[in-house]
């Protein structure tokens, strides 16, 4: 089974939406912020007429390197009814997944486990699978709490 | 109740089809509980609404085969294949039996009793019931396909609707941003006409879409004469239920949200309210209570009126209760009034039933209710006299997702905030709100009351761009009665907003609602006026009652006054008139002003009008300052050198007998001020709106006019006379039809505005310009009678 991935560079490791779940890729506007929302909220954007929520996936990820430089364009995605905007360090590529997801020898770490099925290769090297709820619903707790 | 048959027989057809399918799979698998589940659903929903509808048939075949299906569910009985078949016949009797309901036949009699005893031996004698249908059954086919073709409505599913309604919402969003960028780039002819039409379809398709998902309140209604009927039985009395206002529309949503509180009022009205038969009879009432539910739209706002006739709630009771549970004190009872203690039934451990029923007293009391009612914008409050009865006033909003709200902006940023919660803006700078810190609270004074001031930039965590003293303050007050005020930087404007939900990160902050999108597309955020109140510990259910009170006292202050505008007239003296009179401010040029004999008048608007309290015109003056007062009747205009402020008068109101233009003096802040008599002012100076006699008015001598002139004339109150007619009032002109000089000529032309010069369209007016020639007619009748 080949899978189309959007590949994108979160704090500075390669990562890969499934492109279903994707449904574009924007350079935001203006942001208005969401005073008192946790950290990796940076606010709300509008797309088409439509709010949608602006988050910042590396504070959300709590793996540091929000401090790499981004493009401004941001991968939106929808979830449970509501629709976001992703704040990735840059949008790569779409590609074709070479197999299945599998597991990463050696394991991925705490934070970066919480949000990924695994590791992917393809055409461009290996890139982790994100898994868009746990990354949009459950963020991590130090980085909430900051 | 036809479209409630309607809803049945729709509702029975559906359930059929899906419960045969499950009937086959269960019969297949009879171990699987899911299907025998739904099965035994359906037979107990026929069941459930053939009692509501009275159709004993179709009662009896569902009440049987819900028992055997009861009993195979116990494990009491097996199924077999006889049994299924047996089932499968009720089955289609039902459908047979619904399909003549629809077509409001008489089904022919007989049979049921043979179906049902099937269901009982459940051996093979099933199949001579089985033959039985089908000697009915050609016709009842034949029915059911001619049923299709007179159904004039379909059943959609409501997620359907909500998703065109939705995308109708994202399409007013984009218009507005459209419109935005429009209003951008400038005036484009080609661009602006298509833009205004599809605007127009736009909003009527919204509108139609809203209807879409408006259901009549007969929908919830329905249920309830059986729930009465339930209830007094079994409570050994006897209610009648009187509904009003079924055909009222709103919100399917809506509808649910409200069906428990209602559920909960009627109970609550026939175990409290309503006396036994014969405790009633010893009032001197009727043995049977009446319990009236009258609805009706205001607005957007759908008030809904509860009402029994039984014993009233008693307020010693009540009050008595709320001291002994500790929501008030002694102290605070002996201050409120009836009213208000009455109110105390709605806050949280009150109940003043003595004995706990079976049918109220759930643990689920007024207080639920009323939150409930307030988590979808509405309120409730009740009335009582003590013996005759109470009344429950209801008021609930028309829908859930569009809602009217005030937008603000704090540190650059803006927020809305439901208009429904919004009591009055004050300017912070304003002396009456004296605005203190004490400890860590700002309190600010509204309307004799001090009452918390929260800033939105604090609640926010962010910085007020503007000093304190240009900040507003928006005075809010929560469905409970509490109120407080919100300091922002600016105020904007009103709008109609579509309200979107926010995921939950963001509602975790218990900071906002929902979010929108303003004209420009900028996402707005609306604020949680009951959370941000609750969190800051404003909402305390103790302290609900006393504000109310205080609340009170100052509202009957209040009627005592009166609203008044002061302003300072020509003369210098200070002067105040009633609110009530003035219809505007106005300012109009010196130029404008024209006296002739002992009495002045001024143009405004295009009307001729007297004008007073001006006794020199001082040619250095440009600018006048009028107040347009009205009576309701006549105009008067009154000049003032300046307008400063609008108040109620408080103090004492001294007659004045030496100037008949004014009714009394009063002081105001320490200083005098007189009051304009009204009366006087009119009944000497007022323009009458009607002469004393009808003025004529010749029109031109051609078939528009006699047409589509003549009526329009003669309604607003001339006499018509022919062209030639030389003792006319007003002539009216059509084009360049040559008419004799005369003073009071009033010139219509056939272009519109935009066809003709700057310089025509002063001289003339376009002839369907319906105000322009009303407004033309009043003033010459106007200036006629002075």
């Amino acid at each position: 089974m080949t899978q189309t991935l959007v590949i994108a560079m979160i704090g500075g490791r390669r990562c890969a939406f499934p492109a279903e779940d994707v449904k574009s890729v924007i350079e935001t506007s203006a942001i208005v912020p969401v005073p008192r929302a946790p950290e990796y909220i940076l606010g709300m954007t509008a797309l088409r007429s439509q709010a949608l929520t602006v988050l910042d996936c590396r504070i959300a990820i709590g793996c540091g390197g929000e401090d790499h430089p981004t493009d401004e364009r941001t991968i939106v995605v929808s979830h449970g009814g509501h629709s976001y905007a992703l704040r990735v360090d840059r949008v790569d590529d779409i590609t074709e997944a070479v197999g299945d997801p599998v597991p990463v020898p050696g394991g991925l770490g705490t934070q970066w486990s919480r949000i990924s099925r695994g590791m992917v290769e393809t055409t461009g090297g290996p890139a982790l699978v994100l898994d868009m709820a746990s990354l949009i619903t459950c963020p991590h707790n130090s980085a909430a709490a900051a | 109740m036809d479209d409630l048959l309607a809803d049945f027989v729709a509702e029975t057809r559906e359930m059929l089809e899906a419960s045969e399918s499950e009937l086959i799979a269960w019969e297949q698998n009879p171990g699987d509980r899911t299907h025998l589940d739904a099965i035994f659903r359906f037979f107990h929903t026929v069941k459930g609404n053939c009692g509501f509808f009275d159709f004993p048939r179709l009662e009896k075949l569902s009440h049987a085969a819900e028992d055997v299906l009861a009993d195979i569910r116990a494990g009491r009985r097996v199924p077999d294949a006889a049994l299924v078949t047996a089932i499968l016949a009720i089955v289609d009797r039902i459908g047979d039996l619904t399909d003549a309901i629809e077509a409001g036949e008489e089904f022919p009699h007989g049979g049921d009793e043979r179906l049902i005893n099937a269901l009982n031996q459940g051996d093979i004698e099933t199949s001579t019931t089985e033959t039985e249908p089908t000697d009915t059954a050609p016709g009842a086919a034949m029915k059911r396909q001619e049923a299709p073709a007179n159904l004039r409505s379909i059943r959609l599913p409501v997620e359907l609707l909500d998703r065109v309604m939705s995308g109708v919402s994202d399409m007013v969003l984009a218009r507005n941003d459209l419109a935005h960028r429009l209003n951008e780039a400038g005036t484009q002819p080609s661009i602006d006409g298509p833009f205004e039409r599809l605007s127009t379809i736009l909003t009527d398709v919204r509108d139609a879409i809203t209807r879409m998902r408006m259901q009549r309140i007969e929908a919830l209604y329905g249920g309830f004469p059986r729930l009465v009927r339930d209830l007094s039985s079994e409570l050994g009395k006897q209610v009648m239920i009187d509904l009003e206002g079924g055909d009222v529309e709103l919100d399917r949503e809506m509808i649910e949200m409200i069906r428990d509180p209602m559920t909960h009022i009627i109970r609550n009205a026939i175990d409290h309210g309503i006396e036994k038969p014969a405790d009633r009879l010893k009032a001197g009432k009727r043995e049977i209570g009446l319990l009236a539910i009258n609805t009706r739209q205001a607005g957007n706002k759908i008030s809904i009126v509860v009402s029994d006739d039984g014993r009233g709630l008693d307020e010693s009771r009540i009050g008595a209760k709320a001291v002994a549970n500790g929501l008030i004190t002694a102290d605070q009872l002996e201050r409120m009034s009836r009213e208000e203690i009455l109110q105390l039934v709605f806050a949280p451990g009150l109940s003043t039933a003595e004995q706990v029923s079976s049918v109220s007293g759930r643990g689920v009391g007024l207080d639920v209710v009323r939150d409930n009612l307030e988590k979808v914008g509405g309120s409730i409050r009740v009335t009582s006299t003590s013996g005759t009865g109470s009344l429950f006033f209801l008021t609930i909003p028309l829908t859930l997702s569009i809602i009217s709200g005030l937008s603000v902006e704090t540190g650059g940023q803006r927020f809305a905030i439901p208009q429904s919660y919004v009591e009055e803006i004050v300017h912070m700078g304003a002396e009456a709100v004296d605005y203190s810190v004490l400890g860590d609270s700002a309190l600010v004074t509204f309307r004799g009351q001090r009452i918390c001031c929260l800033s939105l930039a604090d609640v926010l965590g962010l910085e007020h761009a503007v000093q304190q003293a240009d900040r507003s303050l928006v005075i809010l007050r929560l469905a409970n009665g509490d109120i407080f005020a919100l300091a922002v930087d600016h105020i904007h404007n009103i709008a109609d907003m579509v309200i979107k939900p926010l995921p939950a990160a963001i509602m975790d902050t218990e900071l906002y609602g929902g979010s929108t999108l303003l004209d420009n597309g900028t996402p707005v955020l609306l604020l949680d006026v009951p959370l941000i109140a609750a969190n800051a510990g404003l909402v305390s259910e103790t302290r609900a009652p006393i504000t109310r009170l205080a609340d009170e006292q100052v509202a009957t202050e209040a009627q005592n006054r009166i609203p008044a505008v002061l302003f300072t007239g020509h003369d210098g003296r200070r002067m105040a008139v009633r609110m009530e009179l003035v219809q505007r401010i106005e300012t109009i040029s010196n130029a404008s002003v024209e006296r002739s004999g002992g009495s002045t008048r001024a143009v405004v608007d295009g009307e001729i009008l007297p004008l007073i309290g001006l006794n020199e015109i001082d040619p250095a003056v440009e600018k006048l300052r009028l107040l347009r007062l009205s009576d309701g009747y006549s105009e008067l205009l009154f000049a003032v050198q300046e307008v400063s402020d609008a108040t109620r008068l408080d103090g004492e109101l001294v007659p004045v007998v030496d100037d008949d233009l004014i009714e009394a003096m009063t002081l105001v802040e320490g200083d005098m001020v007189s009051l304009l008599d009204g009366h006087a002012l009119f009944s000497r100076h007022g323009a009458l709106p009607k002469p004393s006699r009808k003025l004529t008015c010749s029109i031109p001598d051609n078939d528009w006019a006699r047409k589509i002139l003549a009526p329009l004339i003669s309604s607003a109150g001339y006499a018509l006379a022919n062209a030639d007619a030389d003792d006319a009032d007003i002539v009216i002109a059509l084009d360049n039809q040559q008419q004799a000089e005369h003073a009071m000529t009033i010139r219509l032309r056939s272009q519109p505005d935009s066809e003709v010069e700057e310089a025509e369209r002063a001289n003339s007016i376009y002839r369907y310009d319906r105000d322009g020639v009303l407004a033309a007619l009043r003033s010459i009748s106007r200036g006629a009678v002075q």
